[in-house]
C-alpha cells in the first residue's frame, strides 16, 4: 500500500494531520508525504517516529519528500518491554553450517553473511540460538567479520553456540571469542526441541 | 532593530535598550522609576475574550517582570470591523478590561485602526522604586533559577488548530490568561538578583538573555522544567510551531546532554505567549521563596536550574 | 539498546561490488564502518551501505573520491528514531562538509 500526500502550500499544522490521516488508514505500507518548508519537513518526521514508523527524507528543488514505512517492524522498546526470556525462548534456532553464505563466490557470501547476522541482530523476536559448526565457527573467533554482531546477540541472551569438534579441527580452540562450545548431542537436542529450525 | 538607531543619553534611564530588556525604566525621583512597555499580536485561541485576558495579561507582565507595579493602560486594536463586527471586538475588550482591574491598573484610552487581522495588546505604564529595578541582567554565580508558570504554549496552540489535546489546550488558556502578579509580589519580599519573564523567545532564549545579559554561565535540569498538560505528547508527535525552529536555529551555542528527549527540547525552544517570570535568586534565599511563591497559589513555580559561573552566556541542559 | 546507535551517517551503493571495495579500503584506513544491508526505510532491494560515525565523514568521503569508489548517497541517521535524511548524493557537495 503506498500512499502519496502533498501537503505543499498547507500551513502549520495541516502536514501533521494530513499524514496522521493516511497513516491511520493503512495497516502497513509507504507514506510519502511531501512538503515545501523545513518546519512541516521536521514535523512531519516527528510524528512518523512517534508512531513507529521508519523515515527516509530526501530533497529536491527546496521540496522535501518524506517516506514513511509502516509495517510490522518491531522496535526497541518493544524488547525492553518484554519479558526478555519470553522474547528469547520462543524464538528459531539457526545452525551454521559454513562461514559464508550460500554457493558459488566466497566473497559475495562474506557479505551475505554478514548482511544475515546484522538483520538477525535487529529482528524480532529474537532467536533463542545461532549454532555453528564446520568452517562456520570460523565465525565466532577472534577477527572474525561478524563478532561484534554476535558479542551483541549474545548480550541480549541469545546462545551462541560453536561446535567444540570443529574448533579442534581447524586449531581455534584457544580463538574462540564469543558464545559456548558445544557437541552434537547438544546442537541435534536444541534443533528438535526448537519450534522452528534453520540451516544456513 | 533599535541598535542601529542612535542611542539616547540620559543620566535618568536606567533601563533602555543596550540590554534585550522586558521594559523600559526612567528615573524620575529619589523614590520613583517609570516603566514603559508594550506588546500586542494576533489571536492564539478561538474565544475573543479570552483573547482579550491572554493578550491584556502578556503586555503587563513585562511590568512585573522589572519589579514593579502597573498603573494606566492603553488599549492598542488592529481589527476588521465589517468581516468580525463589534460583538466580536467588544467581547475582546472586556476581556482585556477585566485582567487590567485584575491587576489594579486603569485603561486611561487606545486606538484602534482598521486591518484585515485582528491585533490586540496594551501600552502599559508602570511604576517601581528605582534602587529595585530588576532587570535581567544581574544574575550571580550560586543563583538558583525559579520558573513560575509552565511552558509548552506554542506547541500547544498548534495542537488547537489541528483540534487536538483539548485538556491541554484549555490548561494553556488558564495559563496563558493568568497574571504574574502575585508572583511579582512575593518576590518584592525576597531579595532576587535578576527577572525576566517567558514570551516569544522561548525557555531557553530568555534564559540564554539572561545568561548573556549577566556574564554567567547557566544550566538547566530538563526533568525540574514545569510542563502543561499534553505538552509533550503534542510535541512528540509533531505539532511543533515554526518559532521552535526559529529559536533552536539561532540559539543553536546551547548544548543539551544526550538523554533529553527531542520533544522536551522541542518545549524549551517553544515561542511563549504570556509566559511565567524567570527569577535568579541567591542559593539560600530559593527554598524561601520557592515555598512563599507555592504558598501563595502559584502552584506550577519550581527550581529549573543553576546559575553556575562568570562566563560567555554557555547554557547546558541536562 | 538502539543498534549501533552511535553511528550517524549511512552511505548507500549501487552496486555491491562498489560496497565491498569502500568497506575494505575504509577498514585499511582505520575508519570505523559496520556493513549492513540497505534499511528498508530508504529502499526494498537488497543492497548494501555501510553506517560510518559523522566525525568521520571528511575523512571516509575523501579516502573514496581518491580511490574513485562511488557511493550513491549519503544520509544522517537518527537509528533510535528511524530517521534517515539524504544529505547530499555522489557528485553533490558533501565532499565540502
Amino acid at each position: 500500500m503506498s500512499i502519496n500526500v502533498d501537503a505543499r502550500g498547507l500551513g502549520c499544522p495541516q502536514p501533521v494531520i494530513a499524514t496522521k490521516k493516511a497513516l491511520e488508514s493503512i495497516a502497513s505500507g509507504v507514506i510519502t508525504t511531501i512538503v515545501d518548508n523545513a518546519t512541516a519537513k521536521e514535523n512531519v518526521a516527528k510524528l512518523a517516529a512517534a508512531s513507529n514508523c521508519g523515515v527516509s527524507i530526501t530533497e529536491t528543488n527546496g521540496h522535501f519528500y518524506i517516506k514513511i514505512t509502516k509495517g510490522d517492524t518491531p522496535t526497541e522498546t518493544s524488547l525492553a518491554d518484554e519479558d526478555t526470556s519470553s522474547s528469547v525462548g520462543e524464538g528459531v534456532v539457526y545452525l551454521i553450517t559454513q562461514d559464508t553464505m550460500g554457493h558459488g563466490s566466497k566473497e559475495l557470501g562474506a557479505v551475505l553473511m554478514k548482511s544475515f547476522m546484522y538483520t538477525v541482530l535487529e529482528s524480532r523476536p529474537q532467536p533463542k540460538a545461532i549454532m555453528f559448526v564446520n568452517s562456520a565457527v570460523q565465525l565466532t573467533i577472534a577477527g572474525s567479520p561478524v563478532l561484534e554482531h554476535l558479542k551483541q546477540l549474545a548480550e541480549r541472551g541469545v546462545e551462541v553456540l560453536s561446535c567444540g569438534t570443529c574448533l579442534d579441527y581447524y586449531n581455534l580452540k584457544d580463538k574462540l571469542a564469543v558464545g559456548g562450545v558445544t557437541n552434537m548431542f547438544t546442537i541435534v537436542e536444541t534443533m528438535a526441541a526448537a519450534p522452528k529450525a534453520v540451516t544456513i | 532593530m533599535l541598535c542601529q538607531l542612535r542611542k539616547p543619553t540620559d543620566p535618568n534611564l536606567l533601563v533602555g535598550i543596550e540590554t534585550a530588556d522586558d521594559a523600559g525604566v526612567y528615573k524620575l525621583d529619589e523614590n520613583t522609576a517609570l516603566i514603559q512597555t508594550v506588546d500586542f499580536f494576533t489571536p492564539i485561541v478561538d474565544d475573543p475574550y479570552m483573547f482579550g485576558q491572554i493578550a491584556a495579561a502578556n503586555s503587563l507582565s513585562d511590568v512585573y517582570a522589572m519589579g514593579g507595579k502597573p498603573l494606566t493602560v492603553m488599549n492598542i486594536v488592529a481589527f476588521p470591523m465589517c468581516k468580525l463586527g463589534p460583538e466580536v471586538l467588544l467581547k475582546i475588550l472586556e476581556g482585556g478590561q477585566d485582567k487590567v482591574a485584575e491587576a489594579g491598573a486603569i485603561i486611561v484610552g487606545g486606538h484602534t485602526v482598521d486591518d484585515d487581522e485582528p491585533k490586540f495588546g496594551l501600552s502599559v505604564t508602570g511604576l517601581c522604586h528605582p534602587d529595585r529595578v530588576l532587570t535581567n541582567a544581574n544574575a550571580q554565580p550560586g543563583d538558583w533559577l525559579i520558573l513560575t508558570k509552565p511552558v509548552g504554549t506554542g506547541v500547544l496552540a498548534t495542537a488547537a488548530r489541528a483540534d487536538m489535546f483539548p485538556a491541554g489546550v484549555e490548561a494553556a488558556s488558564l495559563s496563558m490568561a493568568a497574571l504574574n502578579r502575585k508572583a511579582a509580589e512575593v518576590m518584592a519580599r525576597h531579595t532576587v538578583h535578576a527577572c525576566t519573564d517567558i514570551t516569544g523567545f522561548g525557555l531557553l532564549g530568555h534564559i540564554y538573555e539572561m545568561a548573556v545579559g549577566s556574564k554567567t554561565d547557566i544550566q538547566i535540569e530538563a526533568k525540574s522544567v514545569p510542563l502543561l498538560p499534553e505538552a509533550a505528547e503534542a510535541a512528540a508527535m509533531g505539532l511543533v510551531p515554526g518559532g521552535a525552529y526559529d529559536n533552536r536555529n539561532y540559539l543553536s551555542s546551547v548544548r543539551f546532554a544526550e538523554a533529553v528527549p527531542e520533544c522536551l527540547r522541542d518545549l524549551f525552544f517553544d515561542p511563549q505567549t504570556s509566559g511565567g517570570l524567570l527569577m535568579s535568586v541567591a542559593e539560600s534565599e530559593a527554598d524561601n521563596l520557592l515555598a512563599d511563591l507555592l504558598q501563595a497559589g502559584i502552584r506550577e513555580a519550581a527550581i529549573i536550574g543553576r546559575v553556575t559561573k562568570i562566563g560567555a552566556g554557555e547554557i547546558y541542559v541536562y | 539498546m538502539t543498534i549501533y546507535g552511535e553511528y550517524d551517517r549511512l552511505l548507500s551503493f549501487s552496486s555491491v561490488h562498489h560496497a565491498i571495495r569502500a568497506e575494505k579500503l575504509l577498514a585499511e584506513k582505520g575508519i570505523k564502518v559496520i556493513a549492513l544491508p540497505t534499511p528498508r526505510e530508504i529502499d526494498i532491494s537488497c543492497g548494501q551501505c555501510l553506517l560510518l560515525l559523522a566525525k568521520d565523514q571528511p575523512a571516509a568521503l575523501t579516502v573514496l573520491r581518491i580511490a574513485q569508489v562511488k557511493w550513491s548517497k549519503l544520509f544522517s541517521r537518527d537509528a533510535a528514531a528511524r530517521i534517515y535524511e539524504q544529505l547530499t548524493d555522489y557528485g553533490g557537495d558533501a565532499q565540502l562538509v
